[in-house]
């Protein structure tokens, strides 16, 4: 008995001494505990949290059991999301490079440097904002950057994650952001996961599916994807296909629907319009119009109209058999989904997230995605509809909504368009012409020409840094980020918490409060817009993202930048208390003073959600309330009802009674939603000779992104030390690789090396590798190619040919020579 | 394939040659054992000393056991499980048992607890190794709760939840392959798990001292399988709110924020029946 307890014990001894346990109970007192409500800080689901303060300091987690999204649960992370603000390396202190040292200095010089810098790049300053960037920090900071130095070059990491996501709702919709919610998920018969990994990215909402089974539901899940997952053990079907075979597997239920008569010709011909890339003279084949298009080049995002009969010619080269050849998908599984979607009677819920996106078809995906809902009128009723997940807490509330995107105004306007700019010129009080019509550099433009030495015409010089950690997030960071060191004329300032590969390379550092120890609001994948207060005080002299901006906003206007004056010559960010006195809030003791800037400057841009149909609830409804979902409209006796299907009567309000559906902002000006015809293409990197391997990225479970702050919990990060490979045990038996050996894995980008994990938290087919990107100490986007979507600008980190090798076979010097 | 299939030509071939060699082999040694001086193989091994450590390698060749004890010994990465099987059985169930707990045995009781929990509340993490894809195998052992030897798997507290590893990780990664990483370091310290409920009186029953929001089976940690120190000292009382009230001010919602008010022409929200509910 002894041996037995002994061997569980020195698992348990080894997982105990590394948790830091709580104190032991003296005083059996807790009740000087406080609770308070906030949106969880990691993924776009949403959840809500109760946070629980003791002196000061948050001590305790639980699921808020009020919160529509969670219903009380939460992930492992979710449960640690306390933890986040407690990492021992927490950044206090502004930190300025001198001769390649980081020395501390004053807030006041910070501020003041940030600012001349800007005053001196003028037109070849950026700022990098982020999906957690909270509402108000990004309003602040599209104002400042458009209405305040006419600078379009203002971009956000949601680039990286949910570009394709926008461009998919636009030429789809007319208008981004997903109709749907997550109510389907409690009443679907069919969920459909494209290339998503629910169980450990989006758990929650996994779970509020998984859990139906439980009582009694029948769900059936379909997991198309390109390896065995933790989600894959609860599918019913897993379609394995090739990487870039979900197009023609989405294209092939649409030709199949279309042969067995199985089309809702009803929906299709109220509702829909047939669109492509370009329009055909007269009927083509499927040949025909690549080499048209290729000819032509396509026509932009919106694209030209084609008839039903020129789509159903198109469609029919998507046969099951040459799409089977395609997708690697058998014939059969391609029939039993293209049935599911034929069967009127069931409700069927798409969800993708990254698999989709970061894809170099990225808009085209997300297009037939939404396209074989339409056909098949598996759209907008409950259960049944496409709906997209983001990764991060605001990519859509912040990002998408506010318009801290280079090519986007507030509230879905554009820069580009003469009757929004001076829309916004006017809200704003500012001078006619005032802001600039170029869409700004998107991301991964932005970063080459910062790296890009300005005797070379590097357009970029300076970028400001928020929220977010470029140097492990970008892909190719050899080339987008690390390039650039050694180029003493390129600034980089960071607003951090922790040190990050970004601080790596930043020349000033500034210290940012995090999450509850600042008032935010954020809004999730379903268009739920969540508010929270402060409730502890951030670490030294940690301070706000929003204050920064705001400060370095007022040091500009001190400096004499024309800019940050509006028609009457005062501040563009003045805020007055209630006696009507100018409120100093630039300055830090007076930031949490008599006027809740938080809630001013969300009143200020809730003005701006009205044009798109977005609007957003009053802030003191979102104090009341676990978030609420957009467009939120004002009842007769004063109350505020959120909306839960977008487009459909008798949930949007917007829709004229007898439509049924109206889609009103729809591209051709038609109240249509458009169904695309979008070609197979090949990924823009194949596997060859020398690179045999496919490698794919992603998240696990335990960490967050980048693993800055998961990192930095203990219980998380034992879970999930280290980055590893994933690779097939055939390969690595053929290999002669064993499981836990390290081994270089190599594309023409760069190398790394990384110990072997076969038949481990998943599995991929042969010919696959995996590594998750959480590892800053084993960063893969050093490897990722930086292929982007044409369209959304977005890269496709997922699919980069690779080579491993034993380091025993590595050759003994002069390996860096190989090329591909 | 084509190589597959000479392998399969040549190896009828190699069969044939091999039989032959065993055969001389083992008239060859048994000649010779019989001619030879007898000693006993554990004789020899002792008679060697201890063994010397191969240089190229850090661990030591696989012990050799002669085959007639093969199935006395324990070996393999079990072993020190088989051999305490004479203490594999259910503990025994102990009605009518001790009064009620010293404060050691709850302060140990209550330690052991905190050692896997970053704060009172949080999901325990798991102290053993477990299935990295498949989360169904949890509910063996935890769907009822288990007692062998001196290992407890403790009932699910709260009722069945499908994703167990999306709340519950491993405290630490079992994986194969060898962490570099260093702990994280980190100031954050947990709420401390709570006191004893309180008395009215002597003799009154206590209240509960913590949240009851997933903890919906008392039995979990106050019934058979529980800590000495929590174990209830009447374990046959099932209706255990029937005496022991909750307390409000332990409970995880605040009072100062409001719930959403009902939605004009929306239900409100309606939380799942028997999900969590205790």
């Amino acid at each position: 008995m002894a041996a037995a307890t002994d061997l569980a014990q020195s698992y348990a001894s080894r997982a105990r001494a590394a948790v830091n346990a709580p104190p032991l109970p003296d005083d059996p007192e807790v009740a000087d505990v406080t609770w308070d409500k906030a949106p969880c800080r990691f993924c776009g689901t949403g959840c809500h949290v109760q946070v629980g303060v003791q002196d000061g300091k948050v001590v305790a987690i639980a699921g808020d059991q009020q919160a529509e999204v969670n219903r009380g649960l939460l992930c492992v992370k979710g449960y640690h999301v306390g933890g986040i603000l407690y990492g021992a390396d927490r950044l206090t202190k502004p930190m300025l490079r001198v001769d390649g040292e980081l020395q501390p200095i004053e807030w006041d010089q910070a501020i003041d440097i940030v600012a001349r810098r800007i005053l001196e790049s003028g037109p070849k300053f950026g700022l990098y904002l982020s999906g957690q960037s909270t509402i108000p920090e990004g309003y602040v900071g599209t104002k400042l950057m458009r209405g305040g130095l006419s600078n379009n070059h203002i971009d956000a990491n949601a680039r990286l994650c949910m570009a394709s996501a926008v461009t998919g709702f636009l030429s789809t919709y007319g208008v981004d952001e997903p109709a749907a919610c997550y109510d389907d998920l409690d009443s679907c018969d069919a969920l459909i996961l494209w290339g998503n990994n629910p169980a450990e990215m989006h758990p929650v909402l996994f779970s509020r599916v998984v859990d139906r089974r439980v009582r009694g539901d029948k769900i059936e899940i379909f997991d198309i994807g390109t390896r065995w997952t933790r989600t894959t053990e609860r599918a019913n079907h897993h379609l394995l296909m090739k990487p870039h075979g979900d197009l023609a597997i989405a294209n092939c239920v649409a030709h199949l629907l279309i042969e067995w008569g199985a089309v809702d010709q009803e929906f299709v011909s109220k509702h829909c319009n047939f669109r492509a890339d370009r329009t055909p003279a007269e009927l083509c084949t499927h040949d025909e119009y690549l080499a048209m298009v290729a000819e032509k080049g396509d026509s932009g995002l919106f694209g030209e109209p084609i008839d039903y009969e020129q789509y159903k010619k198109l469609i029919s080269y998507y046969n099951p058999e040459r799409s089977s050849e395609l997708s690697g998908v058998p014939v059969e599984q391609l029939v039993a989904l293209a049935k599911l979607f034929a069967d009127k009677k069931r409700k069927i819920t798409s969800l993708w997230c990254m698999g989709m996106n970061q894809h170099t078809a990225g808009t085209a995906i997300n297009n037939l995605v939404h396209g074989i809902h339409l056909l098949s009128g598996h759209w907008g009723k409950p259960g049944d509809g496409p709906q997209s997940l983001t990764g991060q807490p605001s990519a859509c509330g912040t990002v998408r909504e506010v318009g801290t995107l280079a090519h986007a105004l507030p509230g879905g306007r554009l820069v580009a368009n003469p009757e929004h700019r001076a829309d916004v010129e006017r809200r704003w009080n500012l001078p006619q012409g005032r802001l600039n019509p170029t869409p700004g550099f998107h991301t991964v433009k932005m970063f080459e020409e910062f790296c890009k030495p300005t005797d070379q015409g590097g357009a970029i010089d300076t970028i400001w840094v928020q929220v977010t950690n470029p140097g492990q997030s970008l892909p190719n960071t050899h080339k987008l980020f690390k390039a650039k060191e050694g180029q003493p004329d390129k600034f980089l300032i960071v607003s951090e918490v922790y040190p990050t590969a970004t601080t790596e390379l930043a020349d000033l550092i500034l210290p940012a409060a995090m999450w509850v120890e600042k008032n935010g609001v954020y809004g999730n994948s379903e268009r739920r817009t969540q508010q929270w207060f402060k409730m502890v005080e951030p670490p030294g002299e940690a301070r706000d993202d929003c204050w920064q901006l705001l400060a370095v906003a007022r040091r500009l206007f001190e400096l004499g930048h024309e800019g940050l004056k509006d028609r009457d010559d005062k501040w563009l960010f003045t805020m007055r208390d209630e006696a009507g006195v100018e409120v100093p809030i630039w300055e830090w003791d007076s930031y949490y003073g008599p006027v809740n800037v938080d809630k001013a400057l969300f009143e200020q841009y809730r003005e701006f959600t009205f044009m798109k149909h977005k609007n957003v609830a009053p802030y003191d409804q979102l104090v009341a309330h676990r978030g609420m979902r957009w467009p939120v409209i004002e009842t007769d006796n004063g109350g505020f009802k959120e909306t839960r299907w977008r487009f459909v009567e008798g949930s949007d309000a917007y829709v004229e009674a007898g439509k049924g559906y109206q889609f009103y902002h729809s591209s051709t000006k038609d109240d249509r939603a458009q169904i695309w015809f979008r070609p197979h293409q090949d990924p823009a990197e194949m596997c060859n000779g020398a690179y045999p391997f496919m490698l794919t990225t992603g998240r696990v479970l335990e960490h967050w992104h980048t693993g800055t702050m998961t990192r930095r919990v203990r219980q998380l990060s034992n879970a999930m030390p280290k980055a590893y490979l994933e690779m097939n045990a055939d390969d690595a038996r053929e290999m002669g690789i064993s499981n836990g050996e390290e081994v270089e894995l190599r594309t023409i980008r760069g190398k790394m090396r990384l110990p072997v994990w076969l038949d481990g938290r998943a599995k991929p087919p042969r010919g696959t590798l995996f590594v998750p990107f959480f590892d800053e100490t084993a960063s893969i986007n050093d490897l990722t190619l930086d292929a982007i979507d044409p369209f959304s600008k977005q890269p496709d980190y997922k699919k980069s040919a690779a080579r491993v090798t034993r380091i025993a076979d590595l050759p003994a010097s002069g390996s860096d020579e190989v090329q591909p | 394939m084509s190589t597959r299939a000479e392998t399969k030509a040549t190896l009828g071939k190699r069969l044939g040659h091999m039989a032959l060699a065993v055969t001389i082999g083992v008239s060859a040694a048994g000649f010779l054992i019989g001619v030879g001086e007898r000693e006993l193989p554990e004789a020899r091994l002792a008679s060697a000393g201890p063994r010397a450590r191969p240089e190229s390698s850090g661990e030591l060749p696989p012990e050799v056991v002669d085959y007639t004890k093969m199935n006395r010994v324990n070996r393999g990465p079990n072993a020190d499980w088989k051999q305490s099987l004479p203490a594999f059985k259910e503990a025994p169930t102990r009605f009518y048992g001790d009064e009620s707990a010293t404060d050691a045995e709850r302060a140990a009781a209550v330690a052991a607890r905190a050692e896997r929990r970053a704060f009172s509340g949080a999901p325990p993490v798991v102290p053993h190794a477990i299935d990295e894809r498949n989360a169904q195998a949890c509910m063996a052992c935890h769907g009822s709760g288990l007692k062998v030897g001196g290992v407890t798997a403790p009932k699910m507290s709260h009722h069945y939840v499908q994703n167990c590893t999306q709340c519950h990780v491993e405290g630490a990664q079992n994986a194969p392959w060898a962490f570099a990483s260093a702990p994280a370091q980190t100031t954050f310290i947990g709420l401390s798990e709570p006191g004893r409920g309180e008395r009215a009186g002597p003799g009154a029953p206590p209240t509960i001292p913590h949240a009851l929001w997933m903890r919906s089976d008392c039995a979990t940690c106050h019934g058979e399988l529980g800590k000495e120190g929590l174990r209830s000292s009447h374990p046959w009382r099932v209706n255990c709110t029937q005496c022991h009230a909750p307390s409000r001010g332990f409970d995880w919602l605040p009072l100062d924020v409001p719930p959403p008010p009902p939605r004009e022409g929306e239900e409100t929200l309606v939380p799942i029946a028997g999900m969590f509910s205790p």
